[in-house]
């Protein structure tokens, strides 16, 4: 425990030296050698804009509608494969292999989905919500139909041998194997999906932040453009550590 | 009811990727009853195979297990118990009535009183093998199967392991069939060995076990034990080197 607690503080000392040796030089260079300049915007400005952004861009409902759409779709998507869980694994493991001709749609790049999905449903939030859900439950069945072949032999063993229904079989020993590769894809999704939304909302130009990014072209703020990008990464570096957090609490025999 | 397993004309074959059909086990005829029977057997020579088949987890090739028991408890050699459930849940798991005093019973039995609430990774490996036997017994099965249990245990808890295997056959009267590379443990804890090879897998010797003295850490220095252990050996040493490949001495 104690060698834990001082690793995890010499973690952070090392990052927090780390961190402020960029804005130191950040600071020097931008605020005093090169305050004109079109690399990065003056700090004083950052700072002003980090402030002004919630009033300019009326950022709290803008954020709150991304937020909402990135997390719901994730929160249903999950929710969506629990209570599918034994139907969905009696047909990946019955059909696994149909499943796995769809990941060709893998290679198409993401943006091109987000765009379609713009054109198809123009200005309609709703629309933008059930992209997001589609895209995580898609990837996210894909890790299930993925991680299929590392289901602990013995416990299968144990439940023939135990004479286990195949209810308990698929919801509880097939579910509490994958659930862990589950929450890994959650993981790699979140980022994901926030790319997604924000090259949807960009597209749309309707409503979220990515909506927020487009004016912000517009009006040629750039202060303004790197401020949302900061609240953007403290978000998703908010919603990766809840999820971490939740993983722990969720997947409690690995901890 | 009679609790007699005769393995008949028992073989098992793989077809390989190439075509190639690898004999696993051929034309293997034995029989075992009452007490703790082992089958020692080198790496790969299909002992984990043979126990599932018996088990009736899987099909042979051909041949048959004749036996009127019905209710056989299969132990694999890991990972057998699930790390999302407590001891407990594991030991009851899917047991419609559960009798709080024979599960009490049980957990003494086995040395796992007190660590009802805890997870399988928090205890080590000799308490897993324990989590696993105590699901078994308390579902009173005919025969319980055990597969490789031995692994992975330091001297001091496999010593306790195999005392607690011999005292589930002398206190619950439940026959055990083991299956083991390791021919101290195997002598230690059986009533018969059938010593098997490998390439294909066929029983060249048997022989039933009795000691004069009782089974604590002293009978491995007993000279009734070192012949045996000895006899054992010799049997294992008349093998080309392809069929023995590779027991724990």
């Amino acid at each position: 425990m104690i060698k834990l607690l001082t690793e995890n503080k010499t973690l952070l000392i090392t990052r927090a030296k780390f961190g402020f040796t960029i804005l130191f030089v950040y600071v020097t260079l931008f605020e005093l050698v090169l305050p004109v300049n079109k690399i990065l915007p003056r700090p004083t400005l950052l700072w002003e804009s980090l402030l002004s952004v919630w009033k300019d861009y009326n950022l709290i409902f803008e954020l709150s509608v991304t937020t909402l759409v990135v997390y719901s779709s994730i929160i249903i998507g999950y929710l969506l494969v629990w209570l599918t869980r034994i139907p969905m694994f009696k047909l990946l493991s019955y059909f696994g292999d149909g499943f796995s001709n769809m990941r060709i749609f893998r290679y198409f790049p993401a943006f091109f989905y987000a765009v379609i999905f713009a054109f198809w449903f123009p200005e309609s939030i709703t629309a933008e919500f059930f992209f997001a859900l589609v895209a995580v439950t898609f990837y996210m069945i894909v890790s299930i139909k993925e991680n299929l072949e590392t289901i602990t032999d013995s416990h299968l063993v144990v439940a023939n041998n135990l004479k286990i229904s195949g209810k308990k079989l698929f919801g509880e020993i097939f579910w509490k194997n994958l659930q862990p590769a589950v929450f890994n894809s959650i993981l790699k999704i979140h980022y994901f999906v926030w790319i997604l939304i924000l090259v949807f909302e960009y597209v749309g130009d309707y409503a979220g932040l990515g909506h927020v990014y487009n004016q912000a072209l517009v009006y040629n703020d750039f202060a303004g453009l790197f401020s949302q990008a900061i609240y953007i990464a403290l978000l998703i570096w908010f919603g990766d550590s809840v999820i971490k957090f939740t993983k722990s609490k969720i997947i409690y025999w690995e901890n | 009811m009679s609790r007699l397993f005769e393995i008949k004309n028992l073989s098992k074959e793989f077809t390989d990727s190439t075509g190639f059909v690898n004999k696993l086990f051929f034309d293997l005829n034995f029989s075992f009853t009452e007490g703790i029977t082992t089958i020692l057997a080198p790496v790969g020579s299909g002992k984990t195979t043979l126990l599932k088949i018996i088990a009736g987890l899987q099909n042979p090739t051909s041949g048959n297990v004749l036996t009127e028991s019905e209710s056989l408890i299969f132990i694999p050699s890991q990972y057998s118990i699930f790390p999302w459930l407590n001891v407990k849940d594991n030991i009851i798991y899917d047991l419609k009535d559960i009798d709080v005093r024979e599960f009490k019973r049980v957990i003494e039995i086995v040395g796992l009183d007190g660590y009802e609430d805890h997870f399988p990774k928090s205890i080590n490996s000799g308490f897993v093998f324990r989590v696993a036997l105590a699901r078994s017994i308390i579902r009173k099965p005919d025969l319980i199967l055990v597969d490789e249990p031995f692994t992975d245990l330091n001297p001091t808890v496999l010593i306790k392991i195999l005392q607690l295997v011999r005292k589930i056959w002398e206190t619950e009267s439940i026959p055990v069939l083991v299956g083991t590379t390791n021919i101290s443990s195997a002598l230690f804890l059986s009533d018969k060995i059938f010593l098997m090879q490998k390439n294909p897998g066929a029983i060249i010797y048997e022989t039933d076990v009795k000691f004069n003295s009782g089974r604590d850490i002293n009978l491995f220095n007993q000279p009734d034990f070192i012949e045996k252990k000895l006899k054992l050996e010799s049997e294992i040493n008349s093998l080309e080197s392809s069929k023995l490949h590779k027991f724990i001495m």
